[in-house]
C-alpha cells in the first residue's frame, strides 16, 4: 500500500507564504545577469597553472581548479539587488532558506569559456538591448570578459581543440572522400547539432551518499581506495575526488562563516535567528549526514551549485527526490519538527534557487532556440526497485510546490504505473496540469522500464529511472547518458534521398553524401525507402563520428571529478565518468522531424507509386517551387483523407512511422560511443523543430518551405482530428525503439466542468498508456498545454499581461513570452482537443507579423473550421471532416 | 587551408585603394575615446562615413570602408586600440566569386588590411553579398539569423576569431555612433 498519510493530497491548505511571494515576484521581475565570477576564477587558475595550450588536462588538475573556484567564490547568503528589463536595478531583499547561488547574482547566466561563452563576445556592449531575453551585463564586467577572460580561450574552447586535434588530419587523412567532414556538416547547421561543443551535462547525479553519509565519508572512502590502488591513474583519480569534495565543503563553510558574520551584525532578532540557523546548517552539511529534511535539501543545493560549477547548465537533472528525501521528511513530520506547510515553503524556496540561472544563448541562437531554461528535471512517483507503489506524501508536497510556483525550472516529471499507482494520483497529476497549464509531464512506467531493459538495464535499474533534461529516462545516478548528445534533423536525410545526396540549403552544386540514385528512376517505393535509409545511415555515422571525437576531447581536456564523486560507478571503477566510469554508459540522439518524414514517405508511397497520380519528377518540381504552381497537389498532399497521415490510426501511415523508429533504433544500438556504451534514440525536439524547420525547403507531405516541423513524436498539427486516433498511433510505436525518451505534445482546451474534464483527462492518459494486453507498448510519455487558443493569441498581443504563462515546448517548459514568434505560432497552431469529446478544435492559422511569416501554418485548410468567437470559446465546435479536393 | 575556388589570384583583384586621406585635424587630436570627439570636424567625417556604411545601401565597398574606418579608429583611439594590444590574428574575408578579397592581420597592437593573399589564416569568412556580411557583423536579432539561414556567410577555421572580430566591429559602432 502506498505510504500516504495526508488527509488532502492536493494540499489546498498550503498557500504561498509572504516570504515565497516576495521572492517569486522578484524572480519574475529580474532579468538574468551575466556572471563573470566563474570564468574569471577558472581562467586565472588555468593561466597560473599552465593549463592552457596543453595537450591534456588531468582529472587532478581539473579538481584543483574547481576547488580553487569553490573556495574563492563570493559566499552570498541573501541577494540584495537584481536588474529588471531596461537594466534598472531593484532591491531584492532576499530571505530564502537557502544560501549560496549558482552564480553571484540573484538570477544569473553562468559562463563556461571552455564551451560557448565566447559566442557572446560580439554582444558584450549590446546584450542588454536584445528585443528578446536580454541579459544585464555591466560595462566593467563586459570589459573584464573582453580583456581578461575571452582572449585566453580563443584556441582552447573544446570545439577548437577538437578542430585542432582531429580535423583535418584524422578525418581527411582517413577518409579522403569528396564529402564534407562531420565538422563541416555541423557548421552547415542543417544536418545535426552535436551538443558536446556546449556540454555533456545531460545526466542525473546521485545525492544518496551525500545526504545519508555526508561528503566527508565519501572523501574518506576515496582516500582508502586511493591508498589501496596500484594503478597511478586510479590513485590520481581518487585524489581528485578528495580535492573536488574538499572544495564543496570549503564553499559550504564559507557560507556558514558569512552567515555567522552577518548574524553578529544583524539588529533584527528574527533575521538574526535565521542567519544563525543557516550558519549551523552549513557548518554541518554537506560535510556530514543530513539530520533533517531541511539539511538534506541544503546538501542537495550545495552539491548542485558545485555540479554546475563544473558542468554547463544544460539538462543536468536532480532525479527522484521524493524517494531520496522521504525518510527524512517522514521522520521530521513524525517528530513534530516539520509540517507539510513548512515542507512546501522550503521546496518553493528551493525551486526558486534551482531556477536561479539560465543557459548562455547567443544572439542568433535566441532566434532559433530562445526561451529555454536550464532544463533541470525532477522526477516523482512511479514504482520502487521492488515494483511497489513509490508515491508518498512528499510526492504530493512536491506537486503542490510546483502547482503554487508555476516555474519553468525545475521541470517536474511524474511517473505513473497503471494498476500499481492509485487512480487519485493520476487524477492529481492531471489537476496540476490544468492549474499550471503545462506541468508535470507524465511518463508510463511500464513502457519506459521495457525500453530501458531492452538496452541492458537490469529490472531494478530500470525501475529506478529518473528523467533527464526534457523527457529522457535513464537509471538515476548510475547512467551517464548524455541523452541529448546529438540533435538529428531527420528531414535532411529525406532531402539527401530526394536529391541524390545533395541538399537545397547547401546548394545543388555540392555533393553532401554518396549518391543513392535519382528518385525519378526508382521503380518502387522500396527503392526510395532504401535510399532514405542509406542517407540516414550516412548522416548518423557522420554525427556519431563527430560526437565520439568530441567525447575524446572531453576525455583529454574536461574530466569531471565533481560529477564522478556524485555518481554510482566511478568510485568502484576508479575511473572518471568521462572515461566510462559510470555503471551504465550511453549516448543519446534525439530525432527531429519524425512526423514530417513519415508523412512524406507515405505521400510518396501513395501518390507516386501506388496511385501513380504524379511522377516523382513532378513531385520534386512541386516542392522545388514551394507548391506555388500546384495548389491542387499541395492540398491533396496535406489532406489526411487523400494521403495517409501519422496520427490518424491509419495503418499505412503508422507503418511508415514504425518502420523509421525501428530502423533508427537498430542502427544506433549498433554504434559504440567513446565510453564503451551504445547510442539510444529519442524523439523530443525542444525548439529545434522550429529552428531546423526554418532552414528547410518544402517537403512531399505538403509542408511548405521554412515552416515548423511537428514537435517531438507528435503528429503534424492540423491533420489529426481525433484524439483517440492520434494517441493510438503514437501508442503503437514500439517503446524499445524510443529508449532515449519522447515528447508527445497534446493541447487540451480548458473546460467549464473541471471535474468532468479531469475524469476524461485521466482516462485519456490511461488509454494512451495501455499496452492492450501486451499487443502494443503503450505510449511512453505525454505532456500537455492546457490553455485555450484565445489566451495564447492575447498573450502574443499583450505579453506584458502574461509574464508567467507557462507552456510545454517539446520537452521542457518555458514562459510563452520568452519564446520567439515562430515557436509561439507553433504552439498556437498545435491541434487543440476538447478532451471530453475527443475531437479537435481547428482554428484559423495564426498569422505572424509580416516579418515573421516564413513559418508553418497548420496543414489542410480543408478540414479547418473558423475559430469559435471569444465569448463562445468554452463551447467550441468540434471539427468535422469536410470536403476534400 | 586556402581553397583554390575561393582565393583569387592577386592580379585578378582591383588595386587596393589607398587609405582615405585623414582630415589633417585628426592627426592632431589627443588619443582620446572617439565618443568624446563627436562633432569635431575631422572626426565627424568618419562618423558620417560609418553611419552611411551601416544604414545606407550595402555596396561592394562595404568591407573596404569598414576596414578603413577600423584602421583609423585604432590609430587615434587608445582605448579602442587596447582591444588588439596583444592580439595576433590572421583573417581572410572574401566573396565566393573572389571579387572582394581582404586579408587582415592583427599583430603588435596594429591592424594591417590588404588584398595580399595569405594562406595561414586563423579564420576565413566567405560571404555572398555585402548586405549579408553587414547583417552578420552588425545587425540585431533576426537579421543575423537570416544571413545564416540563407547560407550567405560561410566560416572556415577558428570561429572564436569571428566572435572577436564581431566585437571589434560593434565596439567601433558604439564608439563612433554611440
Amino acid at each position: 500500500m502506498p505510504d500516504i498519510t495526508l488527509p488532502d493530497i492536493s494540499l489546498q491548505s498550503c498557500q504561498i507564504t509572504p516570504r515565497v511571494a516576495h521572492l517569486r515576484d522578484a524572480y519574475f521581475r529580474a532579468i538574468p545577469e551575466v556572471c563573470t565570477e566563474r570564468p574569471l576564477l577558472i581562467t586565472q587558475y588555468h593561466k597560473d597553472h599552465g593549463l592552457l595550450h596543453q595537450n591534456k588536462i588531468s582529472v587532478l588538475q581539473k579538481a584543483m581548479a574547481y576547488r580553487h573556484a569553490l573556495m574563492n567564490r563570493t559566499p552570498v547568503i541573501w541577494h540584495q539587488e537584481a536588474y529588471e528589463k531596461g537594466c534598472q536595478s531593484f532591491s531584492v531583499n532576499d530571505r530564502s532558506y537557502f544560501a549560496g547561488s549558482t552564480t553571484s547574482h540573484f538570477k544569473g547566466v553562468p559562463l563556461y569559456p571552455e564551451y560557448l561563452a565566447l559566442t557572446l563576445w560580439p554582444e558584450l556592449h549590446t546584450i542588454g538591448e536584445r528585443a528578446a531575453n536580454p541579459y544585464y551585463l555591466s560595462e566593467s564586467d563586459a570589459e573584464e570578459l573582453n580583456a581578461s577572460i575571452f582572449p585566453y580561450w580563443m584556441e582552447d574552447t573544446l570545439m577548437e581543440l577538437a578542430r585542432k586535434h582531429y580535423y583535418p588530419e584524422d578525418w581527411a587523412a582517413k577518409d579522403p572522400n569528396p564529402y564534407p567532414s562531420p565538422i563541416k556538416l555541423m557548421e552547415y547547421l542543417v544536418f545535426f547539432m552535436p551538443t558536446k561543443v556546449n556540454c555533456v551535462s545531460h545526466t542525473i547525479p546521485s545525492f544518496t551518499r551525500a545526504v545519508n553519509e555526508g561528503l566527508r565519508a565519501v572523501m574518506n572512502d576515496a582516500h582508502a581506495r586511493g591508498e589501496a590502488a596500484q594503478d597511478p591513474a586510479q590513485k590520481e583519480f581518487y585524489q581528485a575526488i578528495e580535492v573536488a569534495l574538499d572544495g564543496i565543503i570549503l564553499y559550504a563553510r564559507n557560507l556558514a562563516a558569512k552567515a555567522q558574520e552577518m548574524a553578529q551584525a544583524e539588529p533584527d532578532a528574527e533575521r538574526r535567528r535565521e542567519l544563525l540557523d543557516m550558519a549551523r546548517i552549513y557548518a554541518h552539511v554537506p560535510e556530514y549526514p543530513a539530520r533533517s529534511f531541511r539539511e538534506a535539501l541544503t546538501t542537495i543545493w550545495i552539491c548542485w551549485i558545485a555540479v554546475h560549477l563544473e558542468n554547463a547548465n544544460v539538462g543536468v537533472s536532480l532525479g527522484r527526490l521524493d524517494q531520496l528525501l522521504h525518510p527524512l521528511y517522514k521522520s521530521d513530520i513524525n517528530a513534530g519538527s516539520l509540517t507539510a506547510e513548512q515542507a512546501v515553503e522550503l521546496l518553493c524556496c528551493l525551486w526558486l534557487k534551482i531556477g536561479d540561472h539560465v543557459p548562455t544563448v547567443a544572439q542568433a541562437g535566441e532566434q532559433l532556440f530562445g526561451g529555454t531554461g536550464s532544463n533541470q528535471a525532477i522526477t516523482i512517483g512511479g514504482i520502487d526497485t521492488e515494483g511497489n507503489d513509490a508515491v508518498n506524501d512528499l510526492t504530493y508536497v512536491m506537486l503542490r510546490a510546483t502547482e503554487l510556483m508555476k516555474l519553468r525550472d525545475p521541470n517536474l516529471n511524474a511517473r505513473y504505473y497503471s494498476g500499481v499507482n492509485e487512480p487519485r494520483y493520476l487524477r492529481r497529476l492531471c489537476e496540476v496540469n490544468v492549474s499550471t497549464g503545462a506541468t508535470p509531464a507524465l511518463h508510463n512506467d511500464k513502457a519506459v522500464i521495457t525500453a530501458l531493459m531492452s538496452k541492458g538495464d537490469t529490472l531494478e535499474q530500470a525501475r529506478d529511472y529518473g528523467v533527464i533534461g526534457c523527457v529522457e529516462p535513464s537509471s538515476a545516478g548510475r547512467t551517464y547518458a548524455h541523452s541529448g548528445a546529438i540533435l538529428l534533423n531527420l528531414t535532411s536525410a529525406l532531402e539527401l534521398a530526394l536529391f541524390n545526396g545533395k541538399h537545397r540549403h547547401t546548394g545543388m552544386s555540392l555533393q553532401i553524401s554518396p549518391p543513392t540514385g535519382e528518385p525519378s528512376q526508382f521503380k518502387s517505393f522500396e527503392d526510395f525507402r532504401n535510399a532514405f535509409e542509406t542517407q540516414a545511415k550516412w548522416l548518423i555515422q557522420s554525427a556519431t563520428t563527430f560526437n565520439n571525437l568530441m567525447g575524446k576531447i572531453h576525455q583529454r581536456y574536461y574530466p569531471t571529478p565533481v560529477l564522478s564523486a556524485l555518481f554510482e560507478g566511478p568510485m568502484e571503477k576508479g575511473k572518471d565518468l568521462i572515461e566510462g566510469g559510470a555503471t551504465i554508459n550511453a549516448s543519446g540522439m534525439t530525432v527531429i522531424g519524425l512526423a514530417d518524414v513519415a508523412d512524406s514517405l507515405s505521400a510518396i508511397q501513395r501518390v507516386v507509386f501506388e496511385e501513380r497520380s504524379v511522377t516523382f519528377a513532378e513531385l520534386l518540381d512541386a516542392i522545388n517551387t514551394n507548391f506555388e504552381h500546384d495548389e491542387v497537389l499541395y492540398k491533396r498532399l496535406g489532406s489526411p483523407i487523400k494521403t495517409p497521415k501519422y496520427g490518424n490510426d491509419d495503418p499505412a501511415a503508422d507503418a511508415n512511422a514504425q518502420s523509421i523508429v525501428t530502423f533508427l533504433d537498430t542502427l544506433l544500438s549498433s554504434i559504440e560511443n567513446y565510453r564503451g556504451g551504445r547510442y539510444r534514440v529519442g524523439y523530443w525536439s525542444m525548439t529545434n523543430h522550429a529552428g531546423f524547420g526554418r532552414l528547410m525547403q518544402a517537403l512531399p507531405n505538403g509542408r511548405k518551405a521554412r515552416e515548423n516541423f511537428a514537435s517531438g513524436i507528435t503528429p503534424v498539427s492540423g491533420v489529426t482530428p481525433s484524439l483517440t486516433a492520434a494517441l493510438s498511433s503514437v501508442g503503437k510505436l514500439p517503446a524499445v525503439a524510443l529508449s532515449s525518451g519522447i515528447a508527445l505534445n497534446i493541447k487540451y482546451t480548458p473546460e467549464p466542468d473541471t471535474s468532468a474534464m479531469l475524469s476524461n483527462f485521466a482516462a485519456s492518459v490511461e488509454g494512451y498508456f495501455d499496452d492492450m494486453g501486451g499487443s502494443r507498448s503503450g505510449g511512453m510519455e505525454i505532456q500537455f498545454n492546457v490553455t485555450n487558443h484565445d489566451t495564447f493569441i492575447d498573450a502574443v498581443r499583450h505579453p506584458e499581461n502574461y509574464p508567467e504563462l507557462l507552456v510545454r515546448v517539446s520537452g521542457y517548459t518555458a514562459y510563452f513570452k520568452d519564446l520567439n514568434p515562430q515557436m509561439q505560432k507553433e504552439i498556437i497552431d498545435r491541434t487543440e482537443y476538447w478532451v471530453s469529446k475527443g475531437t479537435a478544435l481547428f482554428y484559423e492559422p495564426f498569422e505572424l507579423p509580416a516579418a515573421e511569416r516564413a513559418v508553418r501554418s497548420p496543414r489542410s485548410p480543408d478540414i479547418s473550421v473558423k475559430a469559435p468567437a471569444a465569448e463562445s470559446a468554452s463551447q467550441p465546435t468540434p471539427a468535422t471532416m469536410g470536403e476534400h479536393p | 587551408m586556402t581553397t583554390a575556388e575561393t582565393t583569387p589570384a592577386p592580379e585578378q583583384l582591383p588595386a587596393h585603394p589607398q587609405p582615405a586621406l585623414l582630415p589633417p585635424a585628426a592627426y592632431e587630436l589627443p588619443a582620446e575615446p572617439l565618443a568624446s570627439m563627436r562633432g569635431f570636424p575631422g572626426i565627424q567625417f568618419w562618423m558620417d562615413k560609418f553611419d552611411r556604411l551601416l544604414f545606407g545601401a550595402a555596396t561592394s565597398q562595404f568591407l573596404n570602408i569598414l576596414l578603413e574606418v577600423m584602421e583609423f579608429a585604432f590609430k587615434i583611439d587608445r582605448s579602442y586600440r587596447r582591444n588588439i594590444q596583444d592580439f595576433k590574428g590572421r583573417y581572410v574575408i572574401c566573396t565566393a566569386d573572389g571579387s572582394v578579397y581582404e586579408s587582415i592581420i592583427f599583430q603588435d597592437g596594429k591592424m594591417d588590411a590588404s588584398h595580399r593573399v595569405i594562406d595561414d589564416w586563423n579564420v576565413k569568412v566567405v560571404y555572398k553579398n555585402a548586405g549579408a556580411l553587414r547583417s552578420f557583423l552588425f545587425a540585431q536579432d533576426a537579421d543575423v539569423l537570416d544571413s545564416l539561414l540563407k547560407n550567405e556567410v560561410e566560416v572556415s577555421g577558428n570561429i572564436n576569431y569571428v566572435h572577436r572580430f564581431g566585437f571589434l566591429a560593434r565596439d567601433l559602432q558604439r564608439r563612433l555612433l554611440g
